[in-house]
C-alpha cells in the first residue's frame, strides 16, 4: 500500500458506507412509522400502540436499571423463523411498530428466562404476582430468577393493622409473625411496565392469526 | 540492510522513549481486565445460586454482566489495545510518541471515566444497550481522552519515516478513525437524543458489531501482522493476501450487524444484508488467516510465549470468522439466537483472538520499553497455558451448552428445564474463566518482577544517597 491518501480515502468509503447503509438509511425508512388507527371485527375504532402510564414508563427504567434484558428479549419471531408462536410467546410475530413508544428498546439478545413480549397477556385478568419479584422461586419453582427483596421493605406490622399491598408468602418465604412484606414504589412500578407487556393487536403489517372454530376447539 | 538496522535502531530508542503513557495504558488494561474477569465470574456464580448477594442491587445479574462486558472492552480491551496501538506506531514509524504527558493525562482519565462509569452502572445508571451501559458524564470524558490518543497516534502514522504503509498500520488507521465514528453516533442516537422504537436496536446492533469487527479486530490483526513475521522470522509468503483480506474484510465487516435482529422486528432487509455479509465475511477470514500463517513452521511454535500466543490469537481469528460465517445462516439462526453460543463466540473473539494477540504484544513490548528480560520463564509458560485452556474450556462449553439450549428450547421444553440442563455447561464456562483468570495472575507477577528489576538500578543512587547521612552519624557517634 503505497498511496496513504487512497488507502485514507477507501477506509473512508467503507465507513460510510456502512453508517449511511445502517444508520441513515434505516432512520429514514423508519422514521415515518406511527401509530395505527384501526377498526376491528365489531366495527370499534382502535389505535395501537398505545402509550404506556407513567406508572408502566417509570417501570421500564427500573427493568433497564435492573438489567432485565440480560435474560429476558421482547421480541416474538415469526412462525417460520423460530418456534416462538408455538411456544405460546405471542400470537403474532412482533413489528418495528410496537416499540414505537418505547425507550431504551429491550429487545434482548439472550434466552436464559422467557419471552416477555406479551407477558401481560399471558398474565390476563390476573394482577401481577408481585412475590414473583420478591422471591421467583415462591411461585415458578426451580426458577433460576434471582430474586429482588431490595424492592421490598420487610418490617413489622404497624399498629394500624398489615398494608393492604402486602405479600402472601407461604411456607419458607413467609416473614416471621409479626412482621410482613410490603412492595416498594419501584416494585410496583415494575409490575404495572410487566403487565404493560402486550402486542396481540392487529395490525396491517402483522396480522393475527385467524382463528378457526377447528383450532379454538 | 544496513539502513533497515539503523532504521529499527532508532525505532527501538523511540519505543524506550514513548514508553510511559505505554506502560501505564497497559498495565490499567491488565488490571481492567482482572475486574472485568472477578465481574463475570460473579454472574457465573448468579447462575447457580440465583440468591447469591440478592439483597444488593449492585448484585444483581443484569448490572454484573453489564459491568463486565464494559470493563472488559472499554477497560481492557481498548485500553491494552491504545497502548499497544500507540507503541507499534511509533516503532513502526520511527518516532518517538509525541506529547508523552499529554498521552499520560488522557490515559489517566480515561481510567477516571471508567472509575465513575463502572460503578455508575452497578449502582443502576445503565443505559440497558449492550456495550454503550456507561452513564453519560462517563462518556464524555471517555471520548475526550480517546481524542488526545487517536490525535497523537494520527500523528504518528502521517509523520512516519516509512513511505510505504506496512498492513499493520493499515490496520491502525482504521482503528484510530472508527472508533470516535461508532461511538459518537451511537453515543448520540442512543444515549444524548435516544432515536425512536427499534431504530435503537439497530444502532447498538451496529455499534457493537462495529466495535469488535472495526476496533478491536484492527488492533489485534495490526499486532498479529506486526509481530508474527519478527517472533518467526520468516515473513509471510503471501503478502498481496494481507492487501486483499485487509480490504475485503472492510467492505464486508461493516454490513453484519443486523445478525443479532434476524427475525427480530426490523425491516427484513437489516437481516438479509447480516446474513449475506456474514457468509461473505468468510473470504476475509480465508485470505487473512492464510497471510498471518503461512510462515508459521510448528517446531518453532514453542520458542516464545509470544509467538505461542499470537499464533493462537490468528487461530481464534480464524474460529472465530468460521464460526460468524456459518451461523449467520438462518437455518443455524433458528435454532441458535439468544443462545449462550454467541456469548461463547464473543469469549472466543474477546478474550481469545484479541486478548492473546494483545497478550502477545505485552510480551514483545514491556521489556523492550523497559530494556528489561522478563525473568521467570515458567511464570510465562503457566500464563499462556493457563489463558489458552481457560478460553478453549470456556468456549467450547458455552458453544455445546448453546446447541443444546437452542434446540431445547426449539423442541418446545418449558424455559426452566431448559437453564436447568444448560447449568452444568455454564458451571464449565465458569471453570474456564477462573482458570483464565488465574493465569493473568502469573503475567502480572512477571511484569511485576520486571518492573522492579528495571527500578532497582534506578534505586540504588537513592538507597545510597538516604543510607549515607545515616552512615557517617553512625561513625561519628561511635
Amino acid at each position: 500500500m503505497k498511496h496513504g491518501a487512497l488507502l485514507f480515502c477507501g477506509v473512508l468509503t467503507a465507513f460510510s458506507a456502512s453508517w449511511w447503509g445502517l444508520v441513515a438509511y434505516p432512520q429514514r425508512q423508519l422514521s415515518p412509522l406511527t401509530t395505527y388507527l384501526g377498526t376491528n371485527d365489531a366495527g370499534n375504532s382502535y389505535q395501537y400502540p398505545n402509550a404506556r402510564s407513567g406508572e408502566a414508563v417509570q417501570g421500564r427504567q427500573v427493568y433497564a436499571s435492573l438489567g432485565c434484558v440480560a435474560c429476558h428479549t421482547q421480541q416474538v419471531r415469526p412462525s417460520n423463523g423460530g418456534n416462538d408462536i408455538a411456544r405460546g410467546w405471542g400470537r403474532r410475530r412482533t413489528v418495528a411498530r410496537d416499540y414505537l413508544n418505547d425507550s431504551p428498546v429491550q429487545l434482548g439478545e439472550s434466552r436464559l428466562g422467557p419471552d416477555l413480549a406479551n407477558y401481560g397477556e399471558r398474565l390476563g385478568t390476573n394482577a401481577f404476582p408481585l412475590a414473583r419479584l420478591y422471591n421467583p422461586r415462591a411461585v415458578v419453582t426451580n426458577s433460576i430468577c434471582q430474586p429482588l427483596p431490595f424492592l421490598f421493605e420487610s418490617r413489622a406490622i404497624r399498629s394500624s393493622g398489615p398494608a393492604t399491598d402486602a405479600l402472601v408468602l407461604k411456607g419458607s418465604y413467609a416473614p416471621e409473625a409479626g412482621h410482613e412484606v410490603v412492595p416498594t414504589l419501584a416494585a410496583h412500578q415494575l409490575a404495572s411496565y410487566l403487565k404493560s407487556l402486550q402486542t396481540s393487536v392487529e395490525l396491517p403489517e402483522a396480522p393475527l392469526p385467524v382463528v378457526t372454530e377447528e383450532a379454538s376447539k | 540492510m544496513s539502513s533497515g538496522t539503523t532504521a529499527s535502531v532508532r525505532g527501538e530508542l523511540h519505543e524506550v522513549r514513548s514508553g510511559g503513557p505505554v506502560l501505564f495504558l497497559l498495565a490499567s488494561g491488565l488490571l481492567w481486565l482482572l475486574v472485568g474477569l472477578l465481574l463475570t465470574l460473579l454472574t457465573g456464580v448468579k447462575l447457580q445460586f440465583p440468591s447469591f448477594g440478592s439483597e444488593f442491587a449492585f448484585l444483581s445479574y443484569g448490572r454484573l454482566q453489564s459491568a463486565a462486558g464494559c470493563a472488559l472492552v472499554y477497560g481492557f480491551a481498548a485500553q491494552v489495545g491504545l497502548g499497544l496501538s500507540l507503541w507499534l506506531l511509533a516503532r513502526l514509524g520511527g518516532r518517538a510518541l509525541p506529547g508523552g504527558g499529554l498521552a499520560g493525562i488522557a490515559a489517566a482519565f480515561w481510567n477516571v471515566a471508567l472509575s465513575i462509569g463502572i460503578p455508575g452502572i452497578l449502582g443502576g445508571q445503565g443505559t440497558g444497550l449492550r456495550w454503550l451501559e456507561l452513564p453519560k458524564e462517563s462518556v464524555v470524558l471517555l471520548f475526550l481522552a480517546y481524542l488526545v490518543l487517536a490525535v497523537l497516534g494520527a500523528r504518528l502514522l502521517f509523520q512516519r519515516s516509512n513511505t510505504r504503509i506496512s498492513t499493520a498500520q493499515a490496520y491502525l488507521l482504521v482503528a484510530l478513525f472508527w472508533f470516535p465514528w461508532i461511538f459518537s453516533t451511537a453515543q448520540v442516537a442512543l444515549v444524548f437524543v435516544p432515536v425512536r422504537g427499534v431504530l435503537q436496536a439497530i444502532i447498538a446492533g451496529w455499534y457493537s458489531q462495529a466495535l469488535f469487527l472495526g476496533w478491536l479486530t484492527s488492533m489485534a490483526l495490526a499486532l498479529l501482522y506486526a509481530l508474527l513475521p519478527e517472533l518467526s522470522g520468516r515473513a509471510s509468503s503471501y503478502s498481496r493476501l494481507a492487501g486483499f483480506g485487509f480490504w475485503s474484510w472492510l467492505l464486508f465487516s461493516g454490513w453484519t450487524a443486523g445478525s443479532s435482529l434476524v427475525g427480530g422486528p426490523v425491516p427484513a432487509w437489516i437481516a438479509t444484508l447480516a446474513v449475506a455479509s456474514g457468509v461473505l465475511l468468510l473470504i476475509p477470514t480465508v485470505l487473512i488467516s492464510l497471510s498471518l500463517h503461512s510462515g508459521a513452521r510448528l517446531g518453532a511454535l514453542f520458542s516464545s510465549p509470544a509467538l505461542f500466543l499470537a499464533t493462537a490469537s490468528g487461530i481464534a481469528f480464524t474460529g472465530y470468522g468460521v464460526l460468524t460465517a456459518l451461523t449467520s445462516f438462518r437455518c443455524a439462526r433458528e435454532v441458535l439466537q439468544f443462545t449462550q453460543f454467541f456469548v461463547g463466540l464473543n469469549q472466543l473473539g474477546l478474550l481469545g483472538f484479541v486478548g492473546f494477540s494483545f497478550f502477545s504484544g505485552i510480551y514483545v513490548a514491556v521489556p523492550r520499553i523497559l530494556g528489561v528480560k522478563l525473568r521467570f520463564p515458567i511464570l510465562s509458560a503457566l500464563h499462556v497455558a493457563g489463558s489458552v485452556a481457560g478460553v478453549g474450556l470456556a468456549v467450547a462449553s458455552l458453544s455445546v451448552g448453546g446447541w443444546l439450549q437452542g434446540w431445547a428450547l426449539q423442541g418446545g421444553v418449558d424455559s426452566v428445564t431448559v437453564v436447568r440442563h444448560l447449568q452444568p455447561w455454564l458451571g464449565l464456562n465458569f471453570l474456564g474463566l477462573l482458570l483464565f483468570l488465574g493465569s493473568q495472575l502469573a503475567l502480572l507477577a512477571n511484569l511485576l518482577a520486571a518492573v522492579v528489576t528495571f527500578l532497582l538500578p534506578l534505586g540504588k543512587p537513592v538507597v545510597a544517597w538516604v543510607l549515607a547521612p545515616t552512615s557517617t552519624s553512625g561513625t561519628k557517634s561511635s
